[in-house]
Protein backbone atom coordinates (compact mmCIF):
# COMPACT_ATOMS: atom_id res chain seq x y z
CA UNK A 1 0.00 0.00 0.00
CA UNK A 2 1.21 3.49 -0.81
CA UNK A 3 1.54 5.96 1.98
CA UNK A 4 -0.24 9.30 1.92
CA UNK A 5 1.92 12.00 0.45
CA UNK A 6 1.23 15.71 0.89
CA UNK A 7 -1.65 17.28 -0.98
CA UNK A 8 -0.41 18.69 -4.28
CA UNK A 9 -3.67 20.23 -5.38
CA UNK A 10 -7.09 20.18 -3.78
CA UNK A 11 -10.60 21.51 -3.95
CA UNK A 12 -11.57 22.46 -0.42
CA UNK A 13 -14.60 23.47 1.62
CA UNK A 14 -17.17 21.98 -0.67
CA UNK A 15 -16.21 23.60 -3.93
CA UNK A 16 -18.89 24.36 -6.49
CA UNK A 17 -18.79 25.53 -10.06
CA UNK A 18 -21.67 27.12 -11.92
CA UNK A 19 -22.43 27.28 -15.59
CA UNK A 20 -22.03 30.99 -16.25
CA UNK A 21 -23.25 33.34 -13.49
CA UNK A 22 -21.75 32.99 -10.02
CA UNK A 23 -24.98 32.59 -8.06
CA UNK A 24 -26.84 30.67 -10.69
CA UNK A 25 -29.67 28.23 -10.13
CA UNK A 26 -28.37 25.21 -8.16
CA UNK A 27 -29.52 23.02 -11.05
CA UNK A 28 -27.12 24.90 -13.23
CA UNK A 29 -24.18 23.67 -11.19
CA UNK A 30 -21.53 21.79 -13.09
CA UNK A 31 -20.74 20.25 -9.71
CA UNK A 32 -21.32 21.25 -6.12
CA UNK A 33 -19.99 20.53 -2.64
CA UNK A 34 -16.90 18.71 -3.89
CA UNK A 35 -14.00 18.26 -1.47
CA UNK A 36 -11.17 16.38 -3.05
CA UNK A 37 -7.40 16.21 -2.93
CA UNK A 38 -4.68 14.81 -5.16
CA UNK A 39 -1.95 13.52 -2.87
CA UNK A 40 1.65 12.73 -3.65
CA UNK A 41 2.32 9.14 -4.69
CA UNK A 42 -1.36 8.36 -5.03
CA UNK A 43 -3.78 7.85 -7.81
CA UNK A 44 -7.21 9.41 -7.61
CA UNK A 45 -9.90 8.13 -9.93
CA UNK A 46 -13.02 10.15 -10.65
CA UNK A 47 -15.82 7.82 -11.56
CA UNK A 48 -19.34 8.60 -12.57
CA UNK A 49 -21.98 8.45 -15.26
CA UNK A 50 -22.07 10.77 -18.27
CA UNK A 51 -22.82 14.39 -17.47
CA UNK A 52 -22.10 14.16 -13.74
CA UNK A 53 -19.36 16.80 -13.88
CA UNK A 54 -16.17 14.73 -13.99
CA UNK A 55 -14.49 16.89 -16.60
CA UNK A 56 -15.57 20.07 -14.80
CA UNK A 57 -13.99 18.81 -11.57
CA UNK A 58 -10.79 18.11 -13.48
CA UNK A 59 -10.82 21.57 -15.05
CA UNK A 60 -11.35 23.10 -11.61
CA UNK A 61 -8.40 21.14 -10.23
CA UNK A 62 -6.27 22.30 -13.16
CA UNK A 63 -7.27 25.88 -12.41
CA UNK A 64 -8.80 26.35 -15.85
CA UNK A 65 -12.23 27.42 -14.65
CA UNK A 66 -13.42 29.87 -12.01
CA UNK A 67 -15.22 28.49 -8.97
CA UNK A 68 -18.54 29.80 -7.70
CA UNK A 69 -17.79 28.75 -4.12
CA UNK A 70 -15.15 26.87 -2.20
CA UNK A 71 -11.44 27.09 -2.74
CA UNK A 72 -8.67 25.56 -4.79
CA UNK A 73 -5.30 25.15 -3.15
CA UNK A 74 -2.24 24.12 -5.09
CA UNK A 75 1.39 23.75 -4.20
CA UNK A 76 3.20 26.80 -5.56
CA UNK A 77 4.77 26.23 -8.97
CA UNK A 78 2.88 23.03 -9.52
CA UNK A 79 2.93 21.70 -13.08
CA UNK A 80 0.25 19.66 -14.74
CA UNK A 81 0.45 17.08 -17.47
CA UNK A 82 -3.07 17.02 -18.85
CA UNK A 83 -4.68 14.86 -21.45
CA UNK A 84 -8.15 16.25 -22.12
CA UNK A 85 -11.07 14.18 -23.29
CA UNK A 86 -11.28 16.36 -26.39
CA UNK A 87 -7.88 15.12 -27.54
CA UNK A 88 -8.28 16.31 -31.15
CA UNK A 89 -8.20 19.90 -29.91
CA UNK A 90 -5.31 19.20 -27.54
CA UNK A 91 -2.97 19.08 -30.51
CA UNK A 92 -2.23 21.83 -32.98
CA UNK A 93 -3.22 20.51 -36.41
CA UNK A 94 -0.61 22.67 -38.19
CA UNK A 95 2.25 21.08 -36.28
CA UNK A 96 3.53 17.56 -36.89
CA UNK A 97 2.97 14.96 -34.19
CA UNK A 98 6.65 15.28 -33.35
CA UNK A 99 6.37 19.04 -32.78
CA UNK A 100 3.20 18.56 -30.74
CA UNK A 101 4.98 16.02 -28.55
CA UNK A 102 8.07 18.22 -28.27
CA UNK A 103 5.95 21.16 -27.02
CA UNK A 104 4.83 18.93 -24.15
CA UNK A 105 8.36 17.92 -23.30
CA UNK A 106 9.62 21.46 -22.71
CA UNK A 107 10.52 22.23 -19.12
CA UNK A 108 8.78 25.60 -19.23
CA UNK A 109 8.06 28.65 -21.34
CA UNK A 110 11.73 29.61 -21.44
CA UNK A 111 12.92 26.21 -22.60
CA UNK A 112 14.37 26.67 -26.09
CA UNK A 113 15.80 23.19 -26.51
CA UNK A 114 15.17 22.09 -30.08
CA UNK A 115 12.58 19.42 -30.72
CA UNK A 116 15.03 16.69 -31.72
CA UNK A 117 16.83 17.02 -28.37
CA UNK A 118 13.58 17.22 -26.44
CA UNK A 119 12.33 14.06 -28.13
CA UNK A 120 15.78 12.49 -27.88
CA UNK A 121 15.79 12.54 -24.08
CA UNK A 122 12.64 10.49 -23.84
CA UNK A 123 12.77 8.72 -27.19
CA UNK A 124 13.79 5.43 -25.62
CA UNK A 125 10.95 5.46 -23.17
CA UNK A 126 8.40 6.50 -25.76
CA UNK A 127 9.51 4.00 -28.37
CA UNK A 128 9.31 1.21 -25.79
CA UNK A 129 5.74 2.20 -24.97
CA UNK A 130 4.77 2.55 -28.62
CA UNK A 131 6.09 -0.97 -29.18
CA UNK A 132 4.15 -2.37 -26.26
CA UNK A 133 1.02 -0.68 -27.50
CA UNK A 134 1.72 -2.07 -30.97
CA UNK A 135 1.59 1.44 -32.37
CA UNK A 136 3.32 2.18 -35.64
CA UNK A 137 2.94 5.83 -36.49
CA UNK A 138 5.13 8.25 -38.36
CA UNK A 139 5.65 11.19 -36.01
CA UNK A 140 6.37 13.47 -38.97
CA UNK A 141 2.72 13.22 -39.95
CA UNK A 142 0.09 15.80 -39.03
CA UNK A 143 -2.57 15.02 -36.41
CA UNK A 144 -5.39 14.89 -38.94
CA UNK A 145 -3.52 12.34 -41.02
CA UNK A 146 -3.68 9.66 -38.33
CA UNK A 147 -6.66 7.84 -36.85
CA UNK A 148 -8.33 8.89 -33.60
CA UNK A 149 -6.92 5.87 -31.80
CA UNK A 150 -3.37 6.54 -33.01
CA UNK A 151 -3.59 10.19 -32.01
CA UNK A 152 -4.94 9.28 -28.59
CA UNK A 153 -2.09 6.82 -28.02
CA UNK A 154 0.57 9.35 -29.07
CA UNK A 155 -0.94 11.92 -26.73
CA UNK A 156 -1.25 9.34 -23.97
CA UNK A 157 2.42 8.41 -24.18
CA UNK A 158 3.48 12.08 -24.42
CA UNK A 159 1.42 12.93 -21.33
CA UNK A 160 3.07 10.06 -19.46
CA UNK A 161 6.62 11.22 -20.19
CA UNK A 162 6.18 15.02 -20.11
CA UNK A 163 7.31 16.97 -17.04
CA UNK A 164 4.53 17.41 -14.49
CA UNK A 165 3.71 16.96 -10.83
CA UNK A 166 0.10 16.01 -11.36
CA UNK A 167 -0.94 13.92 -14.35
CA UNK A 168 -4.56 14.27 -15.30
CA UNK A 169 -6.07 11.88 -17.84
CA UNK A 170 -9.66 12.50 -18.89
CA UNK A 171 -11.08 9.37 -20.57
CA UNK A 172 -7.68 8.60 -22.10
CA UNK A 173 -8.76 5.31 -23.67
CA UNK A 174 -12.02 6.35 -25.32
CA UNK A 175 -10.80 5.67 -28.87
CA UNK A 176 -8.76 2.55 -28.08
CA UNK A 177 -9.59 -1.04 -28.89
CA UNK A 178 -10.06 -3.53 -26.07
CA UNK A 179 -6.54 -4.96 -26.19
CA UNK A 180 -4.74 -1.60 -26.24
CA UNK A 181 -6.99 -0.37 -23.44
CA UNK A 182 -5.73 -3.19 -21.25
CA UNK A 183 -2.09 -2.54 -22.15
CA UNK A 184 -2.46 1.20 -21.56
CA UNK A 185 -4.00 0.58 -18.11
CA UNK A 186 -1.12 -1.73 -17.33
CA UNK A 187 1.41 0.93 -18.34
CA UNK A 188 -0.28 3.49 -16.10
CA UNK A 189 -0.37 1.07 -13.20
CA UNK A 190 3.38 0.50 -13.52
CA UNK A 191 4.12 4.22 -13.40
CA UNK A 192 1.79 5.30 -10.61
CA UNK A 193 3.95 4.43 -7.58
CA UNK A 194 7.19 5.60 -9.15
CA UNK A 195 7.45 9.04 -7.62
CA UNK A 196 6.04 9.99 -4.21
CA UNK A 197 5.90 13.67 -5.17
CA UNK A 198 3.71 12.99 -8.17
CA UNK A 199 -0.05 12.59 -8.12
CA UNK A 200 -2.36 11.01 -10.65
CA UNK A 201 -5.92 11.84 -11.52
CA UNK A 202 -7.84 9.60 -13.86
CA UNK A 203 -11.32 10.09 -15.15
CA UNK A 204 -13.35 7.19 -16.41
CA UNK A 205 -16.85 5.81 -16.45
CA UNK A 206 -15.59 2.22 -16.55
CA UNK A 207 -15.87 1.04 -12.94
CA UNK A 208 -13.56 -1.98 -13.27
CA UNK A 209 -10.89 0.08 -14.98
CA UNK A 210 -11.29 2.83 -12.38
CA UNK A 211 -10.85 0.48 -9.45
CA UNK A 212 -7.84 -1.17 -11.08
CA UNK A 213 -6.03 2.15 -11.41
CA UNK A 214 -7.05 3.86 -8.14
CA UNK A 215 -5.70 4.29 -4.67
CA UNK A 216 -8.79 6.36 -4.03
CA UNK A 217 -12.00 6.39 -6.00
CA UNK A 218 -14.27 9.42 -5.84
CA UNK A 219 -17.72 8.64 -7.14
CA UNK A 220 -19.59 11.54 -8.67
CA UNK A 221 -23.29 10.95 -8.65
CA UNK A 222 -26.03 12.29 -10.87
CA UNK A 223 -26.51 15.11 -8.35
CA UNK A 224 -23.07 16.31 -9.43
CA UNK A 225 -21.53 15.95 -6.01
CA UNK A 226 -19.32 13.24 -4.56
CA UNK A 227 -21.44 10.38 -3.26
CA UNK A 228 -18.56 8.28 -1.92
CA UNK A 229 -14.79 8.11 -1.55
CA UNK A 230 -13.50 4.58 -1.55
CA UNK A 231 -10.00 3.35 -0.79
CA UNK A 232 -8.53 0.49 -2.86
CA UNK A 233 -5.86 -1.23 -0.72
CA UNK A 234 -3.92 -3.06 -3.44
CA UNK A 235 -0.24 -2.92 -4.31
CA UNK A 236 1.17 -1.62 -7.59
CA UNK A 237 1.62 -2.48 -10.39
CA UNK A 238 -1.74 -3.98 -11.17
CA UNK A 239 -2.47 -5.99 -14.26
CA UNK A 240 -6.03 -6.77 -15.29
CA UNK A 241 -5.83 -9.91 -13.09
CA UNK A 242 -6.21 -7.76 -9.94
CA UNK A 243 -9.78 -7.15 -11.02
CA UNK A 244 -10.61 -10.53 -9.47
CA UNK A 245 -8.80 -9.89 -6.16
CA UNK A 246 -11.06 -9.71 -3.07
CA UNK A 247 -10.03 -6.12 -2.35
CA UNK A 248 -10.98 -5.17 -5.90
CA UNK A 249 -14.30 -6.89 -5.67
CA UNK A 250 -15.06 -5.21 -2.36
CA UNK A 251 -14.16 -1.83 -3.83
CA UNK A 252 -16.20 -2.58 -6.95
CA UNK A 253 -19.21 -3.39 -4.79
CA UNK A 254 -18.80 -0.21 -2.77
CA UNK A 255 -18.41 1.90 -5.89
CA UNK A 256 -21.38 0.21 -7.50
CA UNK A 257 -23.51 0.95 -4.48
CA UNK A 258 -22.39 4.56 -4.36
CA UNK A 259 -23.10 4.95 -8.04
CA UNK A 260 -26.49 3.32 -7.53
CA UNK A 261 -25.84 0.43 -9.91
CA UNK A 262 -25.41 -2.54 -7.58
CA UNK B 1 -15.71 18.34 -73.19
CA UNK B 2 -19.29 18.86 -72.06
CA UNK B 3 -18.03 21.40 -69.58
CA UNK B 4 -16.21 23.36 -72.30
CA UNK B 5 -19.33 23.25 -74.44
CA UNK B 6 -21.46 24.58 -71.60
CA UNK B 7 -19.04 27.46 -71.13
CA UNK B 8 -18.90 28.23 -74.83
CA UNK B 9 -22.66 28.19 -75.30
CA UNK B 10 -23.35 30.33 -72.22
CA UNK B 11 -20.78 32.97 -73.12
CA UNK B 12 -21.80 33.04 -76.77
CA UNK B 13 -25.47 33.38 -75.84
CA UNK B 14 -24.81 36.30 -73.47
CA UNK B 15 -22.59 38.03 -76.04
CA UNK B 16 -25.06 37.56 -78.88
CA UNK B 17 -28.01 38.75 -76.82
CA UNK B 18 -26.08 41.82 -75.70
CA UNK B 19 -24.93 42.54 -79.27
CA UNK B 20 -28.50 42.21 -80.60
CA UNK B 21 -29.97 44.47 -77.92
CA UNK B 22 -27.55 47.28 -78.85
CA UNK B 23 -27.71 46.75 -82.65
CA UNK B 24 -31.50 46.61 -82.72
CA UNK B 25 -31.64 50.05 -81.12
CA UNK B 26 -33.55 48.85 -78.06
CA UNK B 27 -30.95 50.65 -75.97
CA UNK B 28 -29.37 53.91 -77.07
CA UNK B 29 -25.70 53.58 -78.11
CA UNK B 30 -25.09 56.60 -75.88
CA UNK B 31 -25.78 54.33 -72.95
CA UNK B 32 -24.55 50.89 -73.88
CA UNK B 33 -21.83 49.76 -76.27
CA UNK B 34 -21.96 46.48 -78.18
CA UNK B 35 -19.46 43.76 -77.20
CA UNK B 36 -17.89 43.85 -80.67
CA UNK B 37 -17.15 47.57 -80.29
CA UNK B 38 -15.85 47.11 -76.74
CA UNK B 39 -13.51 44.38 -77.97
CA UNK B 40 -11.95 46.74 -80.50
CA UNK B 41 -11.22 49.28 -77.73
CA UNK B 42 -9.80 46.80 -75.25
CA UNK B 43 -6.44 46.87 -76.97
CA UNK B 44 -6.15 50.59 -76.19
CA UNK B 45 -5.96 49.75 -72.49
CA UNK B 46 -2.81 47.75 -73.08
CA UNK B 47 -0.99 50.28 -75.27
CA UNK B 48 1.74 52.19 -73.41
CA UNK B 49 1.01 55.37 -75.39
CA UNK B 50 -2.68 55.21 -74.45
CA UNK B 51 -4.17 53.81 -71.26
CA UNK B 52 -1.76 51.15 -70.03
CA UNK B 53 -0.59 53.54 -67.31
CA UNK B 54 -4.18 53.78 -66.04
CA UNK B 55 -4.51 50.03 -65.79
CA UNK B 56 -1.16 49.69 -64.04
CA UNK B 57 -1.96 52.59 -61.69
CA UNK B 58 -5.27 51.11 -60.54
CA UNK B 59 -3.78 47.67 -60.06
CA UNK B 60 -0.75 49.02 -58.21
CA UNK B 61 -2.82 51.19 -55.85
CA UNK B 62 -5.29 48.41 -55.11
CA UNK B 63 -2.49 45.94 -54.43
CA UNK B 64 -0.52 48.39 -52.29
CA UNK B 65 -3.57 49.38 -50.27
CA UNK B 66 -4.45 45.72 -49.73
CA UNK B 67 -0.90 44.67 -48.86
CA UNK B 68 -0.65 47.44 -46.27
CA UNK B 69 -4.03 46.51 -44.84
CA UNK B 70 -3.10 42.89 -44.06
CA UNK B 71 -0.61 43.55 -41.24
CA UNK B 72 -2.66 46.54 -40.04
CA UNK B 73 -5.92 44.58 -39.94
CA UNK B 74 -4.41 41.49 -38.34
CA UNK B 75 -2.62 43.58 -35.70
CA UNK B 76 -5.81 45.47 -34.82
CA UNK B 77 -7.70 42.18 -34.68
CA UNK B 78 -5.12 40.59 -32.41
CA UNK B 79 -5.06 43.67 -30.17
CA UNK B 80 -8.82 43.66 -29.74
CA UNK B 81 -8.69 39.90 -29.52
CA UNK B 82 -11.01 37.84 -27.49
CA UNK B 83 -10.83 39.34 -24.02
CA UNK B 84 -14.48 38.89 -23.15
CA UNK B 85 -16.22 42.02 -21.95
CA UNK B 86 -13.34 44.40 -22.57
CA UNK B 87 -13.11 43.62 -26.27
CA UNK B 88 -16.86 43.81 -26.86
CA UNK B 89 -17.13 47.60 -27.26
CA UNK B 90 -14.01 47.70 -29.40
CA UNK B 91 -15.34 44.97 -31.66
CA UNK B 92 -18.58 46.95 -31.90
CA UNK B 93 -16.72 50.10 -32.97
CA UNK B 94 -14.93 48.05 -35.61
CA UNK B 95 -18.18 46.55 -36.82
CA UNK B 96 -19.83 49.96 -36.92
CA UNK B 97 -17.00 51.58 -38.86
CA UNK B 98 -17.14 48.73 -41.32
CA UNK B 99 -20.90 49.24 -41.68
CA UNK B 100 -20.39 52.77 -42.99
CA UNK B 101 -20.21 52.41 -46.77
CA UNK B 102 -16.55 53.22 -47.14
CA UNK B 103 -17.31 55.19 -50.31
CA UNK B 104 -19.11 57.70 -48.09
CA UNK B 105 -15.80 58.35 -46.38
CA UNK B 106 -13.84 59.08 -49.53
CA UNK B 107 -14.47 62.86 -49.18
CA UNK B 108 -13.09 62.63 -45.65
CA UNK B 109 -9.91 60.96 -46.87
CA UNK B 110 -9.82 63.60 -49.56
CA UNK B 111 -9.81 66.31 -46.88
CA UNK B 112 -7.15 64.56 -44.86
CA UNK B 113 -4.83 63.29 -47.53
CA UNK B 114 -5.31 65.75 -50.38
CA UNK B 115 -5.81 65.02 -54.04
CA UNK B 116 -2.83 62.74 -54.49
CA UNK B 117 -2.00 59.12 -54.01
CA UNK B 118 -2.65 59.39 -50.28
CA UNK B 119 -6.41 59.43 -50.61
CA UNK B 120 -6.51 56.38 -52.85
CA UNK B 121 -4.26 54.40 -50.53
CA UNK B 122 -5.98 55.58 -47.37
CA UNK B 123 -9.47 54.76 -48.66
CA UNK B 124 -8.50 51.32 -49.96
CA UNK B 125 -6.41 50.47 -46.94
CA UNK B 126 -9.03 51.70 -44.45
CA UNK B 127 -11.88 49.52 -45.64
CA UNK B 128 -9.71 46.49 -46.27
CA UNK B 129 -8.07 46.74 -42.81
CA UNK B 130 -11.47 46.86 -41.15
CA UNK B 131 -12.78 43.64 -42.68
CA UNK B 132 -9.49 41.88 -42.03
CA UNK B 133 -9.50 43.08 -38.41
CA UNK B 134 -13.06 41.88 -37.92
CA UNK B 135 -12.28 38.54 -39.54
CA UNK B 136 -9.30 38.18 -37.20
CA UNK B 137 -11.48 38.87 -34.15
CA UNK B 138 -13.98 36.26 -35.35
CA UNK B 139 -11.14 33.84 -35.93
CA UNK B 140 -9.88 34.33 -32.38
CA UNK B 141 -13.34 33.75 -30.98
CA UNK B 142 -13.64 30.47 -32.83
CA UNK B 143 -10.59 28.91 -31.15
CA UNK B 144 -11.77 25.79 -29.30
CA UNK B 145 -11.44 26.19 -25.53
CA UNK B 146 -9.45 22.96 -25.24
CA UNK B 147 -6.86 24.36 -27.63
CA UNK B 148 -6.61 27.58 -25.64
CA UNK B 149 -6.30 25.68 -22.36
CA UNK B 150 -3.70 23.36 -23.83
CA UNK B 151 -1.62 26.39 -24.79
CA UNK B 152 -2.09 27.79 -21.27
CA UNK B 153 -1.01 24.59 -19.55
CA UNK B 154 1.96 24.12 -21.90
CA UNK B 155 2.92 27.70 -21.05
CA UNK B 156 3.08 28.80 -24.66
CA UNK B 157 3.24 32.55 -24.20
CA UNK B 158 3.98 35.88 -25.82
CA UNK B 159 5.02 36.04 -29.45
CA UNK B 160 5.50 32.31 -29.61
CA UNK B 161 1.83 31.90 -28.74
CA UNK B 162 0.77 34.33 -31.44
CA UNK B 163 2.87 32.57 -34.05
CA UNK B 164 2.29 28.98 -32.92
CA UNK B 165 -1.31 29.02 -31.74
CA UNK B 166 -3.28 32.20 -32.36
CA UNK B 167 -2.50 33.02 -35.99
CA UNK B 168 -2.83 29.47 -37.34
CA UNK B 169 -6.10 29.06 -35.42
CA UNK B 170 -7.53 32.17 -37.03
CA UNK B 171 -5.85 31.66 -40.42
CA UNK B 172 -8.96 30.50 -42.26
CA UNK B 173 -11.02 33.48 -41.10
CA UNK B 174 -8.18 35.92 -41.73
CA UNK B 175 -7.82 34.68 -45.31
CA UNK B 176 -11.56 34.98 -45.81
CA UNK B 177 -11.24 38.57 -44.58
CA UNK B 178 -8.40 39.10 -47.04
CA UNK B 179 -10.60 38.02 -49.95
CA UNK B 180 -13.23 40.54 -48.95
CA UNK B 181 -10.50 43.09 -48.25
CA UNK B 182 -8.83 42.91 -51.65
CA UNK B 183 -12.19 43.44 -53.40
CA UNK B 184 -12.94 46.41 -51.16
CA UNK B 185 -9.51 47.91 -51.75
CA UNK B 186 -10.11 47.83 -55.51
CA UNK B 187 -13.58 49.35 -55.18
CA UNK B 188 -12.28 52.20 -53.05
CA UNK B 189 -9.32 52.91 -55.32
CA UNK B 190 -11.61 53.09 -58.38
CA UNK B 191 -14.10 55.37 -56.61
CA UNK B 192 -11.30 57.64 -55.38
CA UNK B 193 -9.94 57.86 -58.92
CA UNK B 194 -13.35 59.01 -60.12
CA UNK B 195 -13.67 61.71 -57.49
CA UNK B 196 -10.15 63.08 -57.73
CA UNK B 197 -9.60 65.11 -60.90
CA UNK B 198 -6.43 65.24 -63.01
CA UNK B 199 -5.42 61.77 -62.09
CA UNK B 200 -4.67 58.42 -63.64
CA UNK B 201 -6.51 55.17 -63.21
CA UNK B 202 -9.34 53.13 -64.65
CA UNK B 203 -11.85 54.99 -62.49
CA UNK B 204 -10.69 58.20 -64.14
CA UNK B 205 -11.04 56.67 -67.62
CA UNK B 206 -14.56 55.45 -66.87
CA UNK B 207 -15.57 58.82 -65.42
CA UNK B 208 -14.04 60.88 -68.25
CA UNK B 209 -15.69 58.80 -70.95
CA UNK B 210 -19.21 59.18 -69.57
CA UNK B 211 -20.09 62.30 -71.59
CA UNK B 212 -18.07 61.40 -74.69
CA UNK B 213 -18.96 59.24 -77.65
CA UNK B 214 -16.33 56.73 -76.71
CA UNK B 215 -18.67 54.45 -74.75
CA UNK B 216 -16.82 51.34 -75.97
CA UNK B 217 -13.70 52.55 -74.15
CA UNK B 218 -15.73 53.26 -71.01
CA UNK B 219 -17.10 49.72 -71.06
CA UNK B 220 -13.69 48.29 -71.87
CA UNK B 221 -12.37 50.01 -68.74
CA UNK B 222 -15.29 48.72 -66.68
CA UNK B 223 -14.59 45.24 -68.00
CA UNK B 224 -10.94 45.66 -67.02
CA UNK B 225 -11.86 46.52 -63.41
CA UNK B 226 -14.02 43.41 -63.36
CA UNK B 227 -11.21 41.21 -64.60
CA UNK B 228 -8.91 42.83 -62.05
CA UNK B 229 -11.35 42.24 -59.20
CA UNK B 230 -11.91 38.64 -60.21
CA UNK B 231 -8.19 38.02 -60.62
CA UNK B 232 -7.20 39.57 -57.29
CA UNK B 233 -9.86 37.56 -55.51
CA UNK B 234 -8.71 34.37 -57.19
CA UNK B 235 -5.08 35.02 -56.26
CA UNK B 236 -5.91 35.63 -52.60
CA UNK B 237 -8.17 32.58 -52.66
CA UNK B 238 -5.28 30.57 -54.04
CA UNK B 239 -3.11 31.77 -51.17
CA UNK B 240 -5.43 29.92 -48.82
CA UNK B 241 -4.39 26.58 -50.29
CA UNK B 242 -0.77 27.67 -50.03
CA UNK B 243 -0.89 28.99 -46.47
CA UNK B 244 -3.17 26.38 -44.90
CA UNK B 245 -1.26 23.17 -45.53
CA UNK B 246 -2.97 21.22 -42.77
CA UNK B 247 -6.40 19.68 -42.58
CA UNK B 248 -8.85 20.00 -39.73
Amino acid sequence: MTCHGPSLVALEAGTSMARGARDADPLEHLFSGVTISANGGRSLVLLGPNGCGKTSVARAILGLASLSSGRRTARPGIRFAYMPQDYRNAVFPWLSLKKNVALRLRQGAGDTTNEEDLIGHTAHEMVAMFRRLDLTVDLDRYPDEVSGGQLQLVLFVATLVMPGDVRVFDEPFSALDFRRRAIASEIISERIPMKPDEAWILITHDIAEGVQLADDVAVLGPTRSISAQINVPLSWPRGSEVRDAPASLAALRAVGEAAGIA
Amino acid sequence: MRRALAWLITMAAIGTAWELIVRSGMVSPAMLAAPSEIATRCGVLLQPAEHLADVVSTLAYALTAFTLSVPIGVTIGLAIGDRGHTSEPLAFVLDFLRSIPATALVPVFFLMSGVGAGTKLAAGCFSSSLVIALATVHGLRSIPSTRRETADLLRIEGLQRVWLVTLPSAAREILLGCRAGVSLALILVVVAEMLIGGNRGLGRVIFDMRYTDDKPLMYAAILATGIMGYGLNAVVGGLERLVIYWRG
